[in-house]
């Protein structure tokens, strides 16, 4: 009776020798990439507002080298330029921290990206209060209240609990909440933990990343407003707006003027997917080059 | 025994679904080089008909791709392939009050085929000219030394979904922009392939053209459709009647005196094309011969038994 028992448990020790590994590790972002000065239009007054709501996702991917040579910035190494098509990186694996989601209403499409804001109320003081771009619903009305904002979530969704909305990082409020993206270190900077999900393993394959920081209207590059699911509920008739496809692949396409890349990857350096996970090595990267025109 | 008989039975050879080879007309062509037609020659409805190249492409042998292949020389600039397939009807006007005449014909769904268009430099194609159809794949390898298998096709259609991968359905006209601007004066390669052959005479003709413009450019001064090329659906022989569809499928085709094949008009196609690209049917058929030629063919056609 006893030795079924005794396989089972032993096959649950089975190594499969899988070629791809999970990689985890901590990204920091600079105080500088979280910080932009903000004009009131009634007095003129700058504000300088350091938050990490002006953190826009950041795209990280695990590739053959990276260099300078193509963009002038640091850059994945691409293949064979074919027509007039850049050539495509060819990524091991990749992944993102925060991710485009819908908040319910399109004047926030592409706006919103996850792991950002708390609740509805961090969402309406950020939009409405701090930059000045409000949040309004399909009649052109001003949304100013967490809790229509939620009620007309919960309707357009078929939604009943904040947990189901992906862009409210603290469903259960404030207090212990552990789903916002960033942290502040001592050093005033962005720090933040991060998997990249089964990577087809390369020794010495340079993990590189960047982080899409929002334009004037807080648009960002990263998201194409055209695609994605379609809201035609009632009178409505918009999509809701998702990632590019193609962003590991091509990150020069969407690589612009105050994004911030990584300047020195890391490099793994085990021999193969095994040594690596016998190391338990945690990844650290620092979005330390902005690029500037 | 009888497990010897099953056994015997079970031939899973699917030869007898393929088509003949047709004894004159080779599967697998080489076109030769083309000549770029500029945009606003391709435009002018006078010359156009002599600017495009009208082929046909025979059943390949069993389990071979078939099609064809041609070279043209990379300008500075675009350049739009459009090819169109033999022959697709239209038929989306189904309603039974105010319908649009001009959509209401039936298909004829065995008059129909289907090309394939892909094309690159012509140092990346894998295909031998008339001898196998080729495609534009090779390997990459990082500098990692991981080899990645890509694809030197730089006829990129849009999917449904957009992205790349997709091609026109049955029928229809093909075509895509190819950016030969980094590698003026070097050849690229076009292959159409014969994705379908149509199986009234088992035989695809076709329209094909290059435009020194690329296509956006281009549909925008001409809509590309089944109109931009005309008269594409074409066989060896004029329609006689004999045979199950009229023609004799395998008699040898006619030749002109430089020894180049020639091609007929599907009897009947021309008609129903003009009608459906823009001319009142009165233009047309006044005499009534038109539609006439084309219910002759499609003789089960209900329109045709409602009409004429």
């Amino acid at each position: 009776m006893l030795s079924p028992l005794l396989l089972a448990v032993a096959a649950c020790a089975y190594d499969e020798h899988l070629p791809q590994v999970d990689l985890h590790g901590t990204l920091v972002v600079p105080r500088a990439a979280a910080t932009r000065s903000i004009e009131d239009p009634r007095t003129g007054e700058i504000t300088e507002v350091t938050d990490a709501r002006w953190i826009g996702p950041v795209y990280m991917g695990a590739y053959s080298g990276v260099d300078d040579q193509n963009y002038g910035y640091p850059h994945p190494e691409i293949g064979p330029v074919i027509g007039s098509t850049d050539g495509n990186t060819y990524p091991y694996g990749g992944g993102s921290l925060g991710r485009f989601d819908y908040a319910c209403f399109e004047a926030l499409v592409c706006k919103v990206a996850t792991g950002r804001f708390y609740d509805f109320e961090h969402m309406i003081e950020w939009f409405n209060d701090i930059i000045d771009e409000p949040i309004t619903d399909d009649f052109g009305a001003v949304v100013d209240s967490p809790d229509y904002f939620r009620s007309y979530c919960y309707e357009l969704l078929n939604f009943t609990d904040d947990f189901e909305l992906s862009f409210i990082a603290c469903p259960d409020g404030r207090e212990g909440c552990n789903g916002l993206h960033f942290e502040q270190n001592d050093d005033g900077d962005f720090e933040a933990e991060f998997d990249l999900w089964q990577v087809n393993y390369q020794p010495n394959m340079q993990i590189w990343g960047w982080m899409d920081s929002p334009g004037a209207d807080y648009n960002f590059t990263t998201c194409n407003p055209d695609i994605g699911q379609r809201n035609t509920e009632y009178a409505n008739d918009s999509t809701y707006g998702t990632n590019y496809g193609d962003l590991l692949n091509f990150p020069q396409k969407y690589i612009g003027t105050g994004d911030y890349v990584v300047q020195n990857p890391y490099a793994t350096q085990a021999a193969d997917a095994d040594a690596w996970r016998s190391t338990g090595e945690t990844v650290n990267l620092t979005f330390d080059y902005k690029l500037e025109n | 025994m009888l497990l010897l008989t099953l056994a015997a039975g079970c031939n899973l050879s699917q030869e007898t679904f393929d088509q003949d080879v047709h004894p004159d007309i080779p599967g697998i062509v080489h076109l030769g080089e083309i000549d770029v037609i500029s945009a606003d020659d391709f435009l002018d409805p006078t010359i156009r008909e002599d600017l495009i190249n009208y082929h046909v492409i025979g059943p390949p042998n069993a389990a071979v791709l078939g099609g064809a292949s041609a070279t043209f020389t990379g300008v500075n600039g675009s350049v739009c392939l459009i090819a169109d397939p033999e022959s697709v009807f239209w038929a989306e006007s189904v309603a039974l009050q105010d319908a649009d005449e001009r959509y209401t014909w039936p298909d004829n769904f065995e008059d129909d085929g289907d090309i394939d268009l892909s094309a690159g430099l012509s140092a990346y194609y894998t295909g031998t000219p008339g001898l196998n159809i080729g495609d534009f794949n090779a390997t990459y390898e990082d500098s990692l030394g991981v080899e990645v298998e890509i694809e030197f096709n730089e006829c990129t259609i849009a999917d449904y979904y957009g992205s790349v991968g997709g091609n026109s359905g049955r029928g229809h006209v093909e075509f895509c922009t190819i950016d030969t601007s980094s590698h003026p004066g070097v050849e690229y390669t076009i292959v159409l392939q014969a994705f379908s052959i149509p199986l009234d005479d088992d035989l695809l003709t076709y329209g094909f053209a290059i435009v020194d413009t690329d296509c956006t450019s281009l549909a925008e001064r001409v809509p590309l459709n089944e109109c931009t090329i005309p008269g594409e659906a074409r066989t060896h022989q004029e329609w006689s009647g004999q045979g199950e569809f009229g023609y004799d499928r395998d008699a040898a085709p006619d030749l002109d005196d430089e020894g180049d094949m020639v091609l007929y008009e599907l009897d009947g196609f021309r008609t129903i094309e003009t009608y459906v690209c823009g001319a009142a049917e009165d233009d047309i058929s006044g005499d009534g011969a038109g539609p006439a030629d084309y219910c002759r063919e499609n003789t089960n056609s209900r329109w045709c038994g409602e009409k004429y």
